[in-house]
């Protein structure tokens, strides 16, 4: 029997696994060419040229972990890597923003290198947004259904 | 749950991720941790900017003049064009012997005896001979670098300048 408990679970549940497979995909690329995505990084012209080596080695592991606390299931474990997600795309929206705001034209890196040259503009920024929406969907309880 | 907690949770599964981060990038063994992009490439003789020819095809090679190697002998490589009889009987202190004749072979079988990270002076007899051109444009050629400059006026020019020189005791 299907009931709003049900759709709601459905709905989180979908939510979860877009989120977790989004940020799996942009992440194993990234692990797999460092060096081109802390060239990407160096392109934003945001963080000092030194830390981009750190940063293109930590960022996607932290993409990994959280994806993989979301799909836990375990309502604790989901509600940080929901947080520690969001935190991340906030930032990149905040660096979507800048570089639109600096006019810098520059290969987004979200991918990987090796993805197809992606602009980075205004669509960016919107898909994010709608990554921290989904998110926020896939951080909800269910272990209580409502 | 409260918001204590969901710190704390948060706090820890970021650091599990920049643990592992870090990690990742420790076995990359070839990478160093904090690396500026690679900048222009180092020159490869010479660190005087000034002694640049630009085109190492030109038919033309910078000259220096007698004074200006007298103050620089410590800091560049030079080397003698004329014949080795020539370069026995007297040339400039420190000087390698790499006839025009044989520079076509020595450069065939890559055996330069020259540093790469100093600038290079060729010089022959006197101005007008071509020997110290051809020397350095075949030496500018095999190693790229762009730093060889001629030497103005020749061997005679550094002697009548009064310019210290080597060679074997002719007294005997």
């Amino acid at each position: 029997m299907v009931d709003r408990a049900h759709v709601r679970l459905a709905i989180v549940w979908a939510a979860r696994i877009v989120v977790a497979v989004t940020f799996a995909v942009a992440a194993i690329p990234k692990i797999d060419d460092m060096l081109g995505f802390a060239e990407d990084i160096r392109a934003y012209q945001v963080f000092p040229v030194w830390s981009s080596h750190a940063i293109a080695a930590i960022v996607p592991m932290i993409e990994l972990v959280g994806a993989a606390a979301i799909l836990s299931g375990k309502d604790r474990w989901v509600r940080a890597g929901s947080v520690v997600l969001g935190v991340l795309t906030v930032a990149f929206i905040a660096l979507i923003a800048s570089v639109i705001a600096r006019g810098i034209d520059l290969d987004c890196g979200c991918f990987g290198k090796q993805a197809e040259a992606e602009a980075v503009g205004w669509p960016t920024l919107w898909r994010d947004v709608a990554l921290l929406a989904a998110i926020g969907v896939a951080a909800q309880r269910t272990r209580k259904l409502w | 749950m409260t918001w204590f907690a969901l710190a704390r949770d948060t706090l820890i599964v970021g650091t599990a991720g920049a643990l592992l981060g870090v990690v990742s990038l420790a076995v990359r063994l070839d990478v160093p941790w904090l690396a500026p992009p690679p900048g222009p490439e180092p020159t490869a003789c010479g660190v005087d900017e000034s002694y640049a020819t630009g085109a190492p095809s030109a038919p033309e090679l910078p000259r220096i003049p007698v004074d200006d190697l007298g103050r620089r002998l410590d800091g560049v490589v030079i080397v003698d064009a004329r014949s080795a009889a020539a370069f026995a009987d007297s040339h400039i202190p420190g000087a390698i012997s790499l006839p025009a004749d044989d520079i076509d072979a020595i450069v065939a079988s890559q055996s330069l005896p020259l540093p790469i990270d100093r600038d290079i002076v060729a010089y022959c007899d006197r101005e007008g001979d071509i020997d110290a051109l051809y020397v350095g444009l075949a030496i500018d050629a095999a190693l790229g670098c762009g730093r060889v400059r001629v030497l103005d006026g020749g061997f005679t020019a550094w002697v009548a300048a009064k310019s210290p020189v080597e060679g074997i005791d002719r007294s005997g």
